[in-house]
């Protein structure tokens, strides 16, 4: 008996290697189609950028691309208090707010499974390795090394795309909400300024304008 | 203030040994007591007395002697430069034993990290240390580290945890790194510290003269300049192949590289197989008046680092303070930087400033990373082709360094970093893995002991330090 057993745990080492061989080629796989480009990141980003696009427009409507005189920009402005196109303004960032949280929420899945994809396959390498443990040598780890690093540097750089993105969004919605406030504050100063007018209007005594009268 | 100033020194080639050898003096020059404590083990150290230091002066110092220096006479404040490399080390034990203010150079980590506990068979400690960082992680992925698969991972899990919440206050040199630590740790005190560097007022005209006067470069050649220790992630090869693409559209296009080469890049090779030996210069090493020289000497930098840890390129602040052109890789830390896209020439979208001169105002090109050689070869075309397009860039460069990146700005920061961080509590250092902040009074009582060593005088005063 005592001399059958070796035979019996090579037949089991060979089982265990052969079950982690096919674990290690599915989280090989799996990985390869997590580091696939999401078609729903994409179609939320360019929908994202469809977003900014007319809200830019809507920002800069009316507004001439070169340089603008004084008056020209003062009616720009107050073409911009007019109420409609506050709220088309105010429409577009709720819209271009929310496809943007899309998007996000979109990256945020899809970085989520990925990062699930490669702990499985480091848990799958792990496992060989502990099975291999003595019968490993640089020439082994070198090409895993190389595999795991073509990976994660598309994944990352990915990531990185995505990221500067995102943080120019939140600075460009930050930009446009500072405008918007300042140009209600603008609103309400210049109603201000009307009513104190009018009121200095009302306040001066009624007198006939000079020249002849009127005829009876 | 008495300051403890722990960081990389000269002439440890390193881009914070420079900044800090550049700040201290300035510091000390406005009232402060300085002892910088370096890596005895990689200087000679001249002998100091064992009195406290005075206000105004600088002494050098082996970080070993903090510990008995702090008993002796008390610092206000310890002040770590942390950085993604081994060079800081040394900076760790004291980093997570004495709360100070932790001043970022990098917002990666994981490299640092590793190296100073794997190599050192100390993985059992690197496994504690990655699964308290990261708890939503796996444990399993601490094994690529532990199997030697030290790559593009480490960028991914940076391995923050420890410094921040270490640290009395954390400063970061770059904007961006502030604004996400802020995000992931909301309650823990921060400072953005500007980075500043870069000659005031070099005269450039003269520099580049003088720098291509001696390597020979024609005065009418459009030099593109990639600048210190040159590799992988520097993208040379990716800047040689877009060179050697771009040479049709600009004949007199000159490649400069400065800095010593990585030689598994096969640069050589690269070089001369695509004939391009008598169109560049190399220069391995230089000192750093000579690194401003070749600086100067270009019409177009280029600082692509990718991966990055995070951290704002010396060479690259050092082209802004010369008014020089620049191309970087579009980061997310670095995308409050106003920057053109080469594919568009406009600014990158969405932009933050909805003003239609908006590319007026950008300060640099930025390259997309997923389209890093096209993108590259359009700008490195442009950019030598349209000489008002370089010295537009080149004027709102100098003029974000005179805004976010000089040395007095700097060290305004650090004064109300300083004042800060003084009156910030201790951090609770509970749930800790226990190798942060080890017994060192129990492990010194292990070593007599093993030695047979034993008086009841160092007992008492060991008994005091465990205290």
């Amino acid at each position: 008996m005592a001399d059958d057993q070796p035979d019996l745990s090579a037949g089991r080492g060979e089982t265990e290697r052969e079950h982690n061989e096919r674990r290690y080629v599915a989280a090989l796989t799996a990985l390869d189609i997590a580091a696939e480009p999401s078609p729903v990141v994409a179609a939320s980003v360019a929908a994202a950028a469809e977003d900014v696009a007319r809200l830019n427009a809507t920002w800069q409507h009316g507004s001439s691309s070169g340089p603008q005189g004084l008056v020209a920009r003062i009616l720009n402005e107050f073409g911009r208090l007019l109420p409609w196109r506050r709220r088309r303004l105010l429409g577009a960032m709720i819209a271009a707010v929310n496809r943007n949280a899309e998007a996000t929420r979109a990256l945020v899945d899809v970085t989520q499974h990925f990062q699930s994809h490669v702990i499985w396959y480091a848990q799958t390498i792990t496992a060989i390795a502990i099975s291999r443990r003595g019968q490993i040598g640089p020439q082994d780890i070198e090409p895993l090394h190389r595999a795991i690093n073509a990976l994660g540097t598309d994944w990352l750089s990915r990531w990185e795309s995505l990221s500067a993105r995102e943080e120019r969004y939140d600075a460009r919605m930050d930009a446009l909400a500072k405008a918007y406030t300042e140009l209600k504050a603008l609103t309400a100063l210049a109603e201000a300024r009307a009513a104190a007018l009018q009121q200095a209007i009302d306040a001066l005594p009624a007198t006939s304008p000079p020249g002849p009268h009127p005829p009876r | 203030m008495r300051l403890a100033w722990f960081s990389p020194w000269p002439p440890q080639r390193s881009g914070v040994a420079g900044r800090s050898a550049e700040l201290v003096p300035i510091l000390a020059a406005r009232g402060h007591a300085i002892d910088v404590f370096v890596d005895a083990k990689r200087r000679r150290l001249d002998p100091v007395s064992d009195d406290p230091p005075v206000a105004g002066s600088v002494r050098v110092l082996s970080a070993h002697d903090f510990v008995w220096r702090r008993r002796k006479y008390p610092y206000d404040l310890p002040i770590y430069q942390i950085g993604n490399s081994h060079l800081h080390r040394f900076v760790w034990p004291y980093l997570f034993k004495y709360p100070g203010l932790a001043v970022l150079h990098d917002g990666r980590v994981h490299h640092a990290r590793a190296e100073a506990l794997v190599p050192h068979a100390r993985t059992r400690d690197y496994r504690a240390e990655f699964a308290w960082n990261h708890p939503d992680v796996p444990p399993a992925a601490a094994e690529f580290a532990a199997l030697g698969l030290d790559g593009i991972l480490y960028y991914q899990w940076p391995m923050l945890r420890g410094v921040v919440e270490s640290a009395r206050l954390v400063a970061a040199h770059s904007r961006g790194l502030a604004t996400m630590i802020a995000r992931q740790w909301p309650d823990r005190p921060l400072e953005h510290i500007a980075l500043g560097e870069g000659p005031p007022n070099l005269d450039v005209p003269a520099a580049r003269r003088a720098f291509r006067a001696r390597h020979q470069i024609a005065d009418t050649a459009i030099v593109f300049g990639v600048h210190g220790g040159l590799t992988a992630e520097k993208r040379v090869r990716e800047v040689v192949a877009a060179f050697a693409a771009i040479r049709v559209s600009v004949p007199h296009a000159h490649l400069l590289l400065v800095g010593p080469a990585d030689p598994w890049l096969g640069l050589e090779d690269q070089i001369t197989s695509l004939g391009l030996t008598a169109h560049m210069t190399r220069v391995l090493t230089t000192d750093d008046e000579t690194f401003d020289q070749s600086i100067a000497a270009c019409d177009v930098t280029l600082n692509l680092r990718w991966p990055t840890a995070l951290e704002t390129s010396g060479p690259w602040v050092r082209s802004l303070a010369m008014g020089c052109a620049t191309v970087i890789v579009d980061t997310a830390h670095q995308a409050h930087v106003p920057a053109l896209d080469p594919r568009t020439w406009r600014r990158h979208a969405p932009a933050s400033d909805p003003d239609p001169q908006a590319e007026a105002r950008a300060v640099t090109v930025a390259i997309d990373v997923r389209d890093l050689a096209p993108s590259l070869s359009h700008a490195m075309s442009r950019l030598g082709s349209d000489a008002a397009l370089r010295a537009a860039l080149g004027r709102e460069a100098r003029r974000w360094w005179e805004r976010e990146h000089t040395v007095e700005r700097m060290a305004q920061d650090y004064e109300r970093a300083i004042a800060r961080a003084v009156q910030e509590p201790e951090p609770s250092a509970s749930g800790w893995p226990a190798h942060m902040r080890p017994d060192t009074a129990a492990h010194a009582h292990e070593v007599l002991d093993a030695a047979g060593f034993d008086d009841p005088q160092v007992r008492a005063r060991l008994a005091e330090l465990g205290s």
